[in-house]
């Protein structure tokens, strides 16, 4: 279809081949998405921190979590269409690189297509062959990296196909907070698959939180993989604010290591004519693991909403939740929950709830008996829908998604 | 007059639940509604505050002398209407405290701090749970009459402020309803109202109404001085207001 991209390691000859046999193996829609737009190399600009990004550029990625004051972060990844413009570490214990730097630098094999296969789909072979860039951060072992680090994937150049592969690793006692926004230029066309492949150690803790805000043309696929090793904890935020063409993603979080934790939450808002198929899965494979998945999704105007989750019990003595709600804001729009819970041991906990629906008019009448104006009690109620407290998440985070919730609040009441 | 409830009739879903209600409340006054579970005290309440399910077939609200029958609820409130519900719904994600500050962000009176009230209703450990999940029966009325007394409306309505709760609710549901009447000046016409409704009639030995009125299948059985009609009610039960509306019929 495309060039492919020269090969970074004498090991990967093999991988290269999976995904090559699996794109001649692509599904319609995949063959129609990843030939119809370019892996080009664009994106041309220099710039060597935030600050020295050009305005445009700055004030679409500042709504995906990226801030100019890098002393707040502890580390910045930037990559525009498929050129890595900063990489920055700023304290020790942490390196930030692009894909490519870390070929170089160190050994990726027990990580490069570990956590998502490389034949799992049509987009993930297209990664393997036509990808560029794509952040590798790695905490070293036992170190503490408070402040968060700020990764933006942004798409500028029209029809690109933009395929970054990341690889998170966070070292034994780690602590790992990620920001990544992933966003693009209005009026642009383009499709966005981005692997990520995440490796908890012994003990550590990784909170990821991404933010989506794409435009009307832009299809989007990320595919994502986690493993977590024994006491470790993973726990991800994930956002998406604004139309898109089409959205699917399902990230799978195995529990590999006994007492395993993971925390799971999505906030999605459909706008527009957007198809966001959004659903996540855990795969409880040690005892003692625990892990929840909180799905919320709010349908506006004319998009649909599937909502998935999955829990996969392997073994005796695990614990899993998933709550799967839906808010319905228009007669036009369509909403899907799919919650699944699958028990392959008998020592398991597995439990669901499930809702879709308007917002209750007895809610409404109680607030408008207090005061409050039916957009107020709209706002109010919105708002307490898609608040989504999960233990564990830093301040600066946190105070991060709270406006982001505000702003879909005002959107979506408005 | 403050609140007069003229010949009202009311369906829900079809089926008529006031029969030709006539009650009256006036400035200052404290009003006490009871009468046995289903008898309508709730209906009542939720036409007064204008439930969307609650249509009024004929008769007429006037508060203020301003008929209220096609007003919607939020427009009655900002007169000066207010409710403490029985069975209020669960609302996730919505704090008390975020409730206590958003009716603070729409209401003309600065009046009193909450904190004062959060103290006196004994609510500091409820103010930080969302709105009514997992809220024990006192738990309820307590949070209730916290946002009424932020709202600070001119005509309270409390539904079963004594049902389920122990002593020591009933003696704070109770101060807060002494400060929900209290006068905001010395303007005699400031004075603030209350319609109290209870079936036990409990709350009747603890407020000073001045009148009660006794609800018995959806029509107004009985109405006269407060305290007579508790002590009837306290000792006697509903059972002979149903004889005593058998024998007038």
């Amino acid at each position: 279809m495309h060039e492919e991209e020269t090969l970074r390691a004498d090991w990967g000859g093999d991988l290269r081949q999976k995904a090559r046999d699996r794109l001649a193996r692509a599904t319609p829609e995949e063959a129609e998405l990843i030939s119809k737009f370019a892996p080009i190399l664009q994106g041309r600009e220099k710039a060597d921190s935030v600050s020295s990004l050009p305005q445009d550029v700055r004030r679409t990625s500042e709504a995906v979590g990226v801030v100019e004051d890098e002393a707040s972060r502890s580390g910045t990844y930037f990559q525009m269409d498929t050129t890595a413009l900063i990489r920055k570490t700023q304290v020790e214990g942490l390196d930030v690189m692009s894909l490519e730097d870390a070929f170089e630098r160190i050994d990726l094999k027990p990580y490069y297509w570990k956590a998502v296969p490389v034949d799992k789909d049509g987009f993930t072979s297209a990664v393997e062959l036509y990808g560029k860039g794509g952040y590798v951060i790695i905490a070293k072992q036992g170190a503490d990296i408070e402040l968060p680090v700020q990764a933006c994937l942004f798409m500028k150049a029209n029809d690109l196909l933009q395929a970054p592969h990341n690889i998170i690793i966070a070292e034994e006692g780690s602590k790992l907070n990620i920001i990544t926004g992933c966003t693009a230029m209005p009026e642009k066309a383009g499709i966005h698959a981005g692997i990520s492949e995440f490796y908890v150690k012994k003990g550590a803790t990784v909170t990821f939180t991404m933010i989506h805000s794409w435009t009307h043309d832009i299809h989007v696929r990320p595919r994502t993989g986690v493993v977590v090793e024994q006491d470790g904890t993973f726990i991800s935020h994930y956002v998406n604010l604004n139309p898109l063409s089409s959205l699917q993603m399902y990230p799978i979080v195995k529990l590999n290591g006994a007492h395993a934790k993971t925390s799971i939450s999505s906030l999605i808002v459909g706008f527009g004519r957007s198809r966001m198929d959004v659903g996540s899965e855990i795969v409880f494979n040690a005892a003692d693991t625990k892990g929840e998945i909180i799905s919320k999704s709010v349908s506006t105007q004319e998009s649909t909403i599937y909502a998935r989750g999955r829990l996969t019990a392997n073994t005796d003595d695990v614990r899993g939740h998933l709550e799967c709600r839906g808010l319905i804001m228009d007669p036009r729009s369509k909403m899907y929950a799919i919650p699944e819970l699958v028990g392959n041991a008998m020592n398991v906990e597995l439990t669901h709830e499930a809702s879709v629906g308007k917002l209750s008019a007895d809610q409404i009448y109680y607030l408008m008996s207090k005061g409050f104006s039916n957009d107020e009690a709209t706002s109010i109620l919105v708002r307490g829908f898609m608040q989504t407290k999960i233990e564990g998440v830093p301040q600066s985070l946190e105070s991060m998604i709270d406006s982001v919730t505000d702003m879909v609040a005002k959107k979506a009441a408005g | 007059m403050l609140l007069e409830v003229v010949d009202l009739h009311v369906e829900v879903k079809g089926r008529e639940v006031l029969r030709g209600i006539n009650l009256t409340v006036d400035q200052g006054e404290s009003v006490m509604l009871m009468g046995p579970n289903g008898s309508g005290k709730s209906s009542l309440i939720h036409t007064i505050m204008g439930h969307p399910d609650y249509r009024v077939t004929k008769g007429a609200i006037i508060f203020q002398g301003k008929t209220l029958n096609t007003l919607p609820t939020d427009a009655r409130a900002r007169l000066g209407i207010g409710v403490s519900f029985q069975l209020p719904p669960k609302v996730n994600g919505v704090t008390l405290s975020k409730l206590l500050s958003e009716i603070h962000k729409i209401s003309k009176n600065d009046g009193e701090p909450i904190e004062k009230y959060v103290e006196l209703l004994n609510c500091s450990d409820l103010v930080g749970r969302d709105m009514n999940v997992g809220f024990s029966g006192g738990e309820i009325k307590r949070g209730e009459l916290l946002l009424l007394l932020a709202q600070r409306p001119m005509f309270s309505m409390i539904d079963e402020p004594d049902s389920g709760v122990d002593v020591e609710s009933i003696r704070l549901v109770t101060k807060a309803i002494t400060e929900l009447l209290r006068p905001r000046d010395s303007d005699a016409k400031d004075r603030p109202s209350a319609l109290i409704v209870t079936h036990q009639g409990t709350i009747g030995k603890h407020v000073n109404a001045s009148r009660a009125y006794i609800m018995i299948d959806g029509k107004i059985a009985c109405f006269g001085e407060a305290k007579a009609i508790v002590d009837l009610v306290l000792t006697r039960g509903f059972e002979e207001c149903v004889r005593c509306m058998r024998r007038k019929r």
